[in-house]
């Protein structure tokens, strides 16, 4: 399980782009593909929400 | 003061963007515009513009600092650093921030963009290849905008005007101050409107309509184009608008409007065929050279050649359906709503005796008048004509009242002679309440109901009756 | 007998056996470095025919009015380039890159799947051999554009639309065999050592691109094929006459088109990480982050394709939230510049012909990716979309950076292909001039852009003519200086000072612990990996 969340960890430093090679020896000796793969589809699915919740956010500031 | 301010820039930076008028007129940046959104857009466009300038400077300054001093032939020594993940994430906010405060009047601009409420003139916009059609819908006013620029000046052989490829026949007018909604759509392919001084670009898309609008604070002519791939003339659909006072468009919207009328009227007339080939010649040019060439030899593979074809020297009626109704799936456009008869009629005779076709045959503007009026439209206009003119004696089903009017189901009258039943209905009968429609009824109308009286509840003779038929009755003839 | 039981046999008699004589060498090659050079060869033929075709576009444009050519051609011309150069030229070079290159940074004899590599290749000739002969068809090649939008290119099509979708068809076969080839080989071929994250940034970011094609490339098939039935089979997908509708082929072709940018610049991005840290004689800065951002960037490529689309007219969310994410989405992409940078800093840097490539690469891939960063403000967009400003950004990203990483990979790997020294001067020359010739050509194209010329017109307004002839002249420049390219490699192969297996001093990988020229077999026995990246 922690491995997992240090993949969601990676994964999301990863959308930022920035990855420190102490955290990558880590990711690839420790983690595992799947997790990756999982963190990767949660937090594009994340990510799209976010987004979707800030266009709802400014429509609804527009409206008023 | 702005000036000084902008030759430092000038000088910093070069004559790449800048706003003022000096340099406008070197066609180097963005139009300010006229409308207050065009403005917005402008100020975005120069915003992002000194950010990507400044990340530049910044960027290519290190990088350039950094390809003179640490260079071997200098004496550098390189350094072993490969990592500083404080560094990266600093140097990834920053153009974050940036970004993110870029969002904020981005979104508002896109926001008030897209609100065309309260509108007080709608024109809906049609794409054609390679035209552009306006309908003004409060005005019941419609006509196509077209290239004007010559053959000649395209291949060179005449000098290019100040406006070449941007200037049309008929301008899309519109008065300033005033919230103008555009509806756009296309009739084949898909095209995109845009005028850069009013920051409106939408696609026009077949089958679908988008919605912009625009307030105009600026009387002027303003000049655009086709921005969407539309096929081979897509670089020859200009657009042209003419912004001008609210007086002056009403004055407008009532020469155009009498225009037209006049322009009916010429349907009336008797055409020569030298006439028909004279007027063919100039509609030919301007709507169907494009495609199948002036010379009438079209570009095989693409569009067919008319000189010595099938259609062009076959039946007349054929070669006028074609015109009129397009060929559906083809690039042929159905030409009813682009032309008016008389132009039709022209320049269908020009194409059946240009270029050595020479079969002498004349078509009159009242032979395309009736091919828009097949069966079905004089049946559902003929429906709705009895039912405001006949079927208060003759009664919606036709069986009229015994005794005081008579049936028209199965009668000698509908089932008979066609001549007597036109005459009938176009001249009344005298000493009954039968009256002459000829005054109150246009030939069309004339026409549709009689079509309509002979097929319906069953009498389904199935003949029917040409407008222009019904328009020579009147004379009286026959 | 059969033919692979002949080749099982004859492979066992002679272990280190050569290449094979004449022309089956080519037709019936498994050798990874054949096929690579086949790859290269195509595509350099390729990016010669589809520049001959710019060549014309700009010729035509060189003057308002029409000299040269008719509307028409000059549709069938940016519609041929276009597609000529995304998939014949800028993909297969990379995909050549990939077949010489990836075997010999991960330590692997071969590609994983070597028959399939030779049908890769040799299903493109045909597959542009028809596209190109469409150019012969009454009604002539396809017209419509690159992006072949709809009912343009469907309803309203030349006949020769059924050739081109079967074109395209046979290039996505060839990119998605390619593609899994790629994955094959890189996942199970690494000699022992050979981690994932020891690999050289160029096969991670091929690694991330061959992902990137298998996921895309069957969207560019669905959407021809949708097309196919609509054209023959009565089917309305792009007809709102049926039922369809327009904009459906643009958010598919779209969906394909967005992540395509990316897959034609990642392997870029691994050629330049390779070349700056050699001529900087310093480690790449920040490996780890470059190694998950191209993972994320590709990942996140497919959720911003309708920033290609602002004008269609798509509801205001739709317009929001696409106008955000892509400018979310561009900063971790941008910032990779940065780190290029940093790997300069405080290097010791020298100046040889692919270190300028890949120097010009930094600088003008940025310039286009600024201007891009300004195409993702929407309402702004309005102004640019399908404006010369549009021209020039993705000819800044595709040129000198695509191309420029090309040439920038040839001239960085060729003393290991051909076992001959580089002729600098002439590499030199060749780098001046196409770095004058391209920016010449395409700064002006922002210009005329912003002042108002639409893409993909034969013929323009008078104000926009001085900035028109300017741009000819550049690509002029550009088109014949690849000419010195050409002759440069040419004479690279037939002779030349003989190259050391580690002809740069500060390079580091596999590649270079062979001899120069590679052998026809490398590393049948796997190399011993000691901290390589």
């Amino acid at each position: 399980m922690n491995s997992f969340f240090s993949a969601m960890r990676s994964t999301l430093s990863s959308f930022l782009g920035v990855q420190s090679e102490k955290q990558r020896e880590e990711d690839f000796t420790n983690g595992k593909p799947i997790h990756f793969i999982a963190s990767g589809l949660i937090l594009a699915a994340a990510f799209v929400v976010v987004v979707m919740l800030v266009v709802e956010g400014v429509l609804a500031l527009a409206q008023k | 003061m702005e000036t000084r301010k902008n030759i430092l820039r000038g000088s910093l930076f070069g004559a790449l963007t800048m706003p003022s008028a000096a340099f406008a007129e070197w066609g180097l940046n963005m139009p300010v515009g006229v409308t207050e959104i065009s403005r917005s857009v402008f100020s975005l466009h120069m915003t992002i513009f000194w950010v990507c300038v400044a990340i530049a400077v910044v960027v290519f300054g290190v990088m350039f600092y950094s390809m003179f001093h640490h260079r071997k032939s200098r004496g550098a020594k390189s350094a072993h650093f490969h990592e500083n993940t404080t560094v990266e994430v600093i140097w990834t906010i920053i153009p974050v921030a940036i970004l993110v405060a870029m969002a904020v009047p981005s979104a508002a601009t896109l926001i008030e963009m897209y609100d065309p409420s309260d509108a007080e003139i709608d024109v809906q916009i049609t794409g054609y290849q390679w035209k552009w059609k306006y309908d003004y819908l409060d005005e019941e006013v419609s006509f196509f905008s077209n290239l004007s620029t010559s053959r000649d000046a395209i291949y060179n052989a005449e000098q290019k005007g100040e406006n070449y490829l941007l200037e049309v026949d008929k301008h899309l007018v519109l008065p300033v101050d005033t919230k103008i909604r555009f509806l756009l759509t296309a009739n084949d392919v898909i095209h995109s409107w845009w005028v850069p001084d009013l920051a409106v670009k939408k696609d026009a898309i077949p089958g679908f309509i988008n919605e912009s609008w625009t307030i105009i604070e600026k009387p002027g002519i303003y000049r655009g184009q086709c921005t969407e791939l539309c096929g081979k003339d897509h670089g020859y659909m200009p657009v042209v608008v003419e912004a001008v006072s609210k007086e002056d468009y009403a004055a407008w919207v009532a020469t155009i409007k009498a225009e037209a009328a006049a322009k009916a009227d010429l349907a009336g007339k008797t055409w020569t065929l030298d006439e028909l080939m004279t007027e063919g010649e100039q509609v030919y040019l301007k709507a169907c050279a494009a495609c199948h060439m002036p010379n009438g030899e079209g570009l095989p593979g693409a569009f067919p050649a008319l000189k010595n074809s099938p259609i062009a020297v076959g039946d007349v009626a054929a070669h006028i359906d074609i015109v009129v109704n397009g060929k559906p799936g083809t690039a042929m456009q159905a030409y009813k709503d682009q032309l008016s008869a008389v132009e039709m009629a022209a320049v269908i005779t020009y194409e059946r005796n240009a270029w050595g076709n020479n079969t002498g045959e004349a078509v009159t503007p009242n032979q395309i008048a009736d091919m828009s009026w097949d069966m079905d439209r004089l049946m559902t206009v003929g429906e709705e004509v009895y039912g405001k003119a006949c079927a208060a004696c003759h009664q919606p089903n036709g069986q009229g009242i015994p005794g005081a009017f008579p049936g028209l189901v199965g009668t000698d009258i509908v089932m008979g002679d066609i001549g007597a039943h036109i005459d009938i209905v176009v001249n009344g009968k005298a000493g009954s309440a039968m009256q002459a429609f000829k005054d109150q009824l246009s030939p069309e109308e004339i026409a549709a109901v009689v079509t309509y009286e002979r097929n319906a509840w069953g009498n389904n003779v199935g003949d029917s009756v040409k407008p222009s038929t019904v328009a020579s009755w009147n004379g009286g003839e026959k | 007998m059969s033919t692979a039981d002949i080749t099982a046999e004859h492979h066992d008699d002679h272990h280190d056996h050569g290449p094979a004589k004449g022309l089956s060498r080519w037709f019936f090659t498994t050798n990874h470095k054949d096929i690579g050079s086949m790859y290269l060869w195509f595509s350099l033929a390729m990016f010669l025919v589809g520049g001959s075709m710019a060549l014309v576009i700009r010729a035509e444009l060189f003057q308002p009015g029409l000299q040269l050519v008719e509307p028409g051609f000059f549709n069938q011309m940016t519609t041929m380039h276009g597609l000529i150069m995304v998939f014949g030229a800028v993909m297969p070079a990379f995909v050549g890159l990939a077949n010489w290159m990836v075997p010999m940074m991960i330590g692997a004899p071969d590609m994983a799947l070597p028959r399939m590599n030779n049908w890769s290749f040799w299903i493109l000739p045909f597959a542009f051999g028809m596209l190109l002969l469409t150019l012969f068809m009454d009604g002539g090649a396809p017209n419509f554009g690159w992006t072949f939008y709809a009912p343009l290119s469907t309803t309203y099509a030349p006949d020769s639309v059924t050739f081109f979708i079967f074109a395209v068809h046979m290039m996505g076969v060839s990119s998605i065999m390619g593609a899994i080839n790629i994955v094959a080989t890189i996942l199970n071929m690494r000699a022992p050592g050979m981690t994932l994250m020891k690999m050289p940034l160029f096969v991670w970011t091929w690694l991330i691109t061959a992902y990137l094609l298998i996921a895309v490339m069957p969207v560019l098939a669905g959407v021809v094929t949708m097309m196919l039935m609509d054209i023959h089979f009565g089917t309305s997908f792009f007809d709102a006459a049926g039922g369809g509708d327009p904009v459906l082929f643009q958010h598919v072709f779209w969906f394909f088109g967005h992540p395509e940018v990316y897959i034609m610049i990642l392997p870029a991005f691994g050629i330049v990480s390779a070349i700056i840290p050699t001529f900087a004689r310093k480690q790449l800065f920040g490996y780890a982050s470059m190694v998950y951002a191209t993972a994320s960037i590709a990942f996140l490529s497919f959720i911003v394709w309708a920033h290609h689309m602002f004008t269609v007219g798509m509801p205001l969310a739709g317009e929001l939230f696409f106008m955000f994410a892509t400018m979310l989405i561009a900063v971790p992409t941008g910032v990779k510049v940065f780190n290029w940078i940093a790997t300069m800093w405080r290097g010791s840097m020298t100046f040889e012909t692919p270190m300028l490539f890949a120097l010009a690469f930094v600088i003008l891939f940025t310039i286009g990716g600024l201007s891009g960063l300004m195409l993702a403000i929407a309402p702004a967009d309005f102004q640019y979309h399908d404006t010369y400003f549009v021209v020039a950004h993705f000819h800044y990203v595709l040129v000198p950076g695509a191309i420029f990483s090309i040439m920038a990979a040839v001239y960085y790997w060729l003393p290991k292909w051909t076992g001959h020294q580089l002729n600098e001067g002439a590499g030199k020359f060749h780098f001046w001039m196409s770095f004058i010739g391209v920016n010449i050509t395409f700064f002006p194209m922002h210009f005329i852009g912003l002042a108002g010329m639409p893409r993909r017109i034969p013929d323009y307004a008078l104000q926009f003519a001085d900035f028109n002839a300017i741009a000819s002249v550049g690509a002029f420049i550009f088109g014949l200086s690849q000419l010195i390219f050409v002759w440069n490699v040419i004479q690279n192969i037939r002779s030349g000072k003989k190259a050391e297996a580690k002809c740069w001093e500060g390079a580091e990988g596999l590649e270079w612990s062979v001899p120069s020229p590679a052998p026809y077999h490398t590393f049948t026995t796997p190399p011993q990996i000691e901290g390589a990246k």
